[in-house]
């Protein structure tokens, strides 16, 4: 799901900004500062898997405990 | 014929392939809990400052003054219009300083790489509790100055509060994930 959103992410940033150079002065490109929240939202994705991968591994560990 | 060999697979239970570490100190999540830092100190700042223009709101004549709105309409600012509308602002940034207080907290223990620290499942509920008083204020004052000033401000659709009811949810699922994940720290402690 993380790598979805930086690829749309990233997606979105690259098409803007071809389109604003196909047609200038119609689409401005996006600034750096636009890419501040979902980049940290791509973050969070990622951390929130790790945080899950933790608990997998406790539940896992828990299982087999007897 | 030609003879198609496929290079084998390996894998080993020990073996990871070095990628971009998620918890612990110098990860995302350190990096992370370094924006919110940067984040927090800013929005209490501008906290600081709109009380202090609550305070003087309060004080200071405002006769003759009006505000421009939208469609460049005037309106009389009233001293009533004034705290209203500051004071909704103070209490929309400080909400956001206690949501921000509370994910500090949550991502230094992620920074020290232990996310199932029981606090984390109370910090995240209080983080939903206000997410949603937040949610439902805004969706009140927007109401209620839609009626104070009918065609300056349009009130919110239900429409609108989709988005923000979603994620409020997911704040109260996410702290009951944390608290299963707290549960399951407890019994990994208690066996020996």
């Amino acid at each position: 799901m993380g790598v979805i959103l930086a690829a749309v992410t990233a997606g979105v940033f690259i098409a803007q900004m071809l389109m604003a150079r196909a047609a200038p002065g119609v689409l401005s490109p996006q600034g750096f500062s636009d890419l501040l929240t979902p980049v940290f939202s791509v973050l969070v994705v990622f951390v929130l898997a790790e945080v899950f991968r933790e608990g997998a591994r406790l539940r896992r560990e828990s299982e087999l405990t007897i | 014929m030609p003879i198609q060999i496929n290079p084998p697979h390996l894998k080993a239970p020990g073996l990871k392939a070095p990628g971009l570490k998620a918890l612990g100190p110098g990860s995302v999540s350190s990096l992370l809990k370094i924006a919110l830092d940067v984040a927090y100190v800013l929005l209490w700042l501008v906290t600081g400052g709109l009380l202090l223009i609550l305070i003087a709101a309060l004080f200071i004549p405002l006769d003759n003054l009006t505000v421009t709105v939208g469609d460049e309409r005037q309106l009389p600012l009233t001293r009533s219009l004034m705290v209203f509308g500051v004071g909704a602002w103070v209490a929309y940034m400080g909400a956001f300083v206690l949501i921000l207080r509370n994910l500090r907290k949550i991502f230094r223990t992620l920074t020290i790489g232990d996310p199932f620290q029981p606090d984390n499942v109370r910090r995240l509920r209080q983080v939903g509790v206000i997410l949603a008083a937040v949610t439902a204020g805004v969706f009140i004052a927007q109401m209620l100055m839609a009626r104070a000033a009918p065609g300056v401000l349009s009130p919110q659709g239900f429409s609108d509060l989709l988005t923000p009811v979603f994620s409020v949810l997911v704040v109260f699922v996410l702290a009951e994930v944390f608290r299963e994940g707290a549960r399951l720290r407890r019994e990994s402690e208690l066996t020996i």
